[in-house]
């Protein structure tokens, strides 16, 4: 019998202490920690060549004398306070129609990230990612010295990219964070006939992102930090 | 029906996946991971870059294995031609002993590798008028040596530095001239076989799904389990 009252009281101890380590209902969930956050954005972010900046190349770059503009989308998640990994896909929407101009450069990329600060709302971080690109260039004019082709479609190829990232993160509250980064772009098309181009440019990206917090018990706030 | 039933079954696998415990020996570990790879120092083309993709599945504490794809391309002749190497193989990854001290892991922890990749080569010249193409299948073996950063409990960084020896026909490119003068690529392909490799320098990232051949011990990989004051 002593037993029975003894498991009794132990269990109604545990229970109780449990229930106390749950905040009440209409209370938001405090997190002091970026440890198992899901963040997702979604963004148009212009690149810029920067051929220039990296001492010349004799090879043609994709965004050479213009502005692209891709629809930029994200997912990290953040294993702990310093480490993350993410995914990101970009979609070229504004193709060059001159000729030889950029009509296709889409791709992903996965990487992982180092984030500088712990348990604060301003998050900078660098970061490494490597992925595939799809790309294209308009129908062009070649010679060979001997046959003029006035304009030759030049195929499409999936090319190897990789980019360092720089960037900071604000959380602010519950579910949104703003965010502004940049991309280094590396990578060279390199179609089977036609002549190759320099994937290399500078990506920013900056806007507003959502986060969700899968620290139990699973509430979507950031806050408190 | 079928709908369904390919959703329970991924709900499934998924929920097992989840479930799994990462216990405190590392054999049996399942991992999969991403790469980007680096193509140094072939005889027949220049710096290449790639991408691809491997799972990992360690045997015992002191050996692992790698099975890996990669989608490599690189330049011939500045610009006049592309090559395009499509890799799949298998590496063995031997943790020398000091790779672990009092029976835990170091926080880099080194190993060599030894394996055997088959190879699809693609060689192209670029000029329109001449686009020439050769290809080749080759079988290869390769040696190197890298090591592991872990980054979490489930993740780690790892980077490797491997020659790779390419045994099959061998294609030598050369740079022509048309009649006016423009350089293209020819490919001179020799029915005898021969030997051709490169440095490959890999970057990968891995995440850690799952223990096969689960230990009794619940706790962190390669960690004491974690215990309470007291205990």
């Amino acid at each position: 019998m002593k037993k029975i009252i003894a498991i009794a009281f132990l269990s109604a101890v545990v229970i109780t202490a449990k229930a106390q380590d749950q905040p009440p209902a209409d209370e938001p969930v405090k997190m002091h920690s970026l440890a198992q956050l899901l963040r997702l954005q979604g963004t148009i972010s212009p690149a810029w060549s920067v051929t220039l900046l990296s001492g010349g190349d004799s090879v043609q770059s994709v965004s050479g004398g213009r502005t692209n503009v891709y629809a930029h989308g994200t997912a990290e998640y953040y294993w702990d306070e310093r480490f993350s990994t993410r995914a990101d896909i970009y979609f070229l929407i504004n193709p060059n129609k001159d000729p030889g101009g950029i009509k296709h450069n889409h791709g992903f990329q996965v990487g992982a990230s180092c984030h500088l600060i712990k348990g604060s709302n301003i998050d900078p971080f660098i970061g490494l990612r490597a992925g595939m690109n799809f790309t294209q260039v308009q129908a062009m004019p070649l010679t060979d010295g001997v046959t003029n082709a006035l304009s030759y479609g030049i195929p499409a190829h999936v090319d190897p990219t990789w980019a360092p990232v720089i960037g900071i993160n604000f959380f602010g509250e519950r579910v949104f964070h703003f965010f502004i980064e940049g991309a280094w772009m590396q990578g060279t098309y390199r179609p089977n006939v036609g002549p190759q181009f320099s994937l290399e440019e500078f990506r920013l990206s900056a806007g507003l992102g959502l986060n969700f917090s899968f620290y139990k018990p699973v509430e979507t706030v950031r806050q408190k930090i | 029906m079928k709908k369904f039933m390919l959703v329970v079954a991924l709900t499934g696998a998924i929920t097992a996946f989840g479930q799994s415990r990462i216990g405190n020996k590392p054999g049996g570990q399942f991992s999969v991971g991403i790469r980007t790879t680096t193509s140094l120092f072939s005889d027949e083309s220049g710096t290449g870059t790639g991408f691809g993709g491997q799972v990992r599945l360690r045997f015992f504490r002191l050996l692992n294995s790698e099975w890996f794809a990669d989608y490599i391309t690189s330049d011939i002749g500045n610009g006049l031609g592309n090559r395009t190497d499509y890799h799949i193989g298998w590496s063995v990854m031997f943790y020398p002993a000091f790779a672990y001290r009092n029976n835990e892991r170091l926080k880099l922890q080194p190993y060599l590798l030894a394996g055997h990749c088959f190879d699809k080569t693609r060689f192209e010249s670029n000029l329109f008028t001449e686009n020439n193409v050769a290809t080749r299948f080759s079988s290869a073996v390769q040696a190197g040596i890298g090591f592991h950063l872990p980054l979490h409990d489930r993740v780690d960084l790892s980077c490797s530095a491997q020659y790779m020896m390419h045994f099959g026909k061998e294609i030598e490119p050369h740079v022509r001239r048309n009649a006016a003068g423009t350089e293209y690529l020819y490919f001179d392909e020799h029915a005898i076989e021969g030997f051709e490799g490169h440095l490959l320098v890999t970057f990968s990232l891995n995440f850690r799904l799952a223990d096969l051949w689960k230990s009794k011990t619940k706790g962190v990989q390669d960690k004491a389990p974690v215990l309470e004051e007291g205990q």
